[in-house]
């Protein structure tokens, strides 16, 4: 497994936040693969695709995704490194990257399990590809 | 209103849940009261719900907050323990003769809550104001060559008004209570105007809903605002609409949530944008106080962890 760095620096407006008792995330937005053809996408090329990718990125950083499902995968244009007057930066439409979200229930993966969840997660979702459920 | 305390387990219902495709879905709030009246009405001074400031923005705030799930009106069903009626965000219009007919008087009970006692949620009363932010222009950026992709050259037009505090009422219809001599034609009456709220409900889900992806966007939404502490309904208008291509910054302090986009054991998802226009997801948890607190440390710091997220 790769051990590359997967920083992430253009998320830092990632926070939590309470008003009125009322505690909430704010969080990055994903394009979610809603039919077989877009969940497809997600697979082609299987350990070159945006979702082995997604997985493996999770699981280089020691962690499983213990509610994994379709609803939590998603992917995002990339970043550039221009920014609007506003000072946020502008994504690029031809450079998508898929990520696994809703972060709730993740476990400690040894590095030895690695690969073998990557895998065996990818299998999963594929069998669920067609599904209208998950 | 003495001795009336308020339950919400409203459903904000969510007609593009990520692929779930319901069969039918429901706007409706439904407003959980304890018994009521604790104390008599001659306790009371005959007081009712419906000149309570606070219960009546209870109900302005559920029903605004589910008419941006749904692309019709709302509607919703508020009882006590013996009365029920239906408000909703329309006047009732050409429904009226749908099931009761003349039974419904909502025309003459339009219901202006009190705007200073306005809650945002029943036990929070100090959440209402007027609030309202001015057309915030943004200076041209200059062109770039090398960046086709650049659809606009104006930063997001970002403007918030208040929504009308006002929503609609039909009269009060008792429940049959045992050894009641009308306990039939009560119960019937309360019967008709739950297959009313129910046959509107199904026709308001039959307006298409807001395009949240338009150019131009001109929608209800939910006010998250750090800075004033404060949750509240507003109309907003943005000039560039949801701007998918930019990312929020850690500066903004206040969203706009549009649209559930997921719902949970502990937290709802909402389709939102920073007040750039910039757009996020808000995860609003369940749970008020330490609870929601630490289900929410934990999860940002599983993101900052699996994505080596920068704090500063």
């Amino acid at each position: 497994m790769s051990t590359r760095s997967t920083k992430i620096n253009n998320w830092t407006f990632i926070r939590s936040a309470e008003i009125s008792g009322i505690h909430f995330l704010v969080l990055p937005y994903f394009s979610v693969p809603r039919n077989k053809e877009e969940r497809e996408s997600f697979m082609k090329g299987n350990k070159k695709s945006k979702l082995w990718k997604a997985l493996a990125q999770m699981a280089n950083q020691g962690y499983a995704h213990n509610d994994l499902k379709w609803h939590h995968v998603g992917d995002m244009w990339g970043a550039t490194n221009k920014r609007n007057r506003d000072g946020g930066k502008l994504l690029d439409n031809n450079t998508k990257r898929a990520y696994l979200f809703d972060l709730g229930k993740v476990s400690n993966l040894a590095v030895c399990d690695q690969e073998k969840w990557v895998k065996e997660s990818f299998e999963m979702l594929k069998s669920r590809a067609g599904s209208d459920c998950e | 209103m003495g001795g009336l305390q308020l339950q919400t387990v409203n459903i904000v219902p969510e007609l593009a849940n990520m692929d779930i495709s319901p069969d039918l879905v429901l706007p409706l709030v439904t407003t959980e009261c304890t018994p009521w009246p604790a104390k008599s009405r001659k306790e009371t001074g005959g007081v009712t719900w419906k000149n309570d400031s606070k219960v009546a923005g209870q109900v302005f705030e559920q029903l605004s907050v589910t008419q941006m799930g749904v692309g019709g009106p709302a509607y919703g069903i508020v009882s006590t323990f013996n009365e029920v009626r239906l408000v909703s965000t329309n006047d009732f219009g050409s429904h009226k003769p749908l099931v009761i007919g003349k039974e419904l008087e909502q025309s003459e009970k339009k219901t202006t809550p009190d705007k200073e006692d306005l809650p945002v949620f029943a036990e929070d009363l100090s959440a209402a104001s007027s609030h309202r932010s001015g057309v915030k222009i943004i200076p041209k950026i200059k062109k770039d060559p090398d960046d086709p992709q650049m659809k606009t050259r104006i930063g997001a037009i970002v403007v918030e008004k208040e929504l009308p505090r006002t929503f609609f009422s039909s009269k009060v219809f008792a429940l049959g209570m045992e050894g009641d001599p009308d306990l039939t034609e009560k119960n019937k009456a309360v019967i008709k105007l739950l297959t009313t709220a129910i046959l509107l409900a199904q026709e308001s889900t039959e307006v298409p809903k807001t395009d949240l992806r338009a150019e131009s966007l001109k929608t209800a939404a939910r006010v998250f605002n750090s800075v004033q502490q404060k949750i509240y309904p507003a109309s907003v208008e943005l000039s560039s609409g949801i701007r998918f291509d930019v990312l929020p910054t850690k500066q903004h302090k206040k969203f706009y949530s549009f649209s559930q986009i997921g719902c949970g054991a502990n937290a709802v998802c909402c389709l939102a944008t920073a007040s750039s226009g910039t757009v996020c997801v808000l995860k609003i948890f369940h749970q008020r106080d330490k609870p929601g607190r630490e289900l929410a440390a934990e999860e940002l710091l599983n993101w900052r962890n699996v994505y080596k997220v920068h704090k500063d």
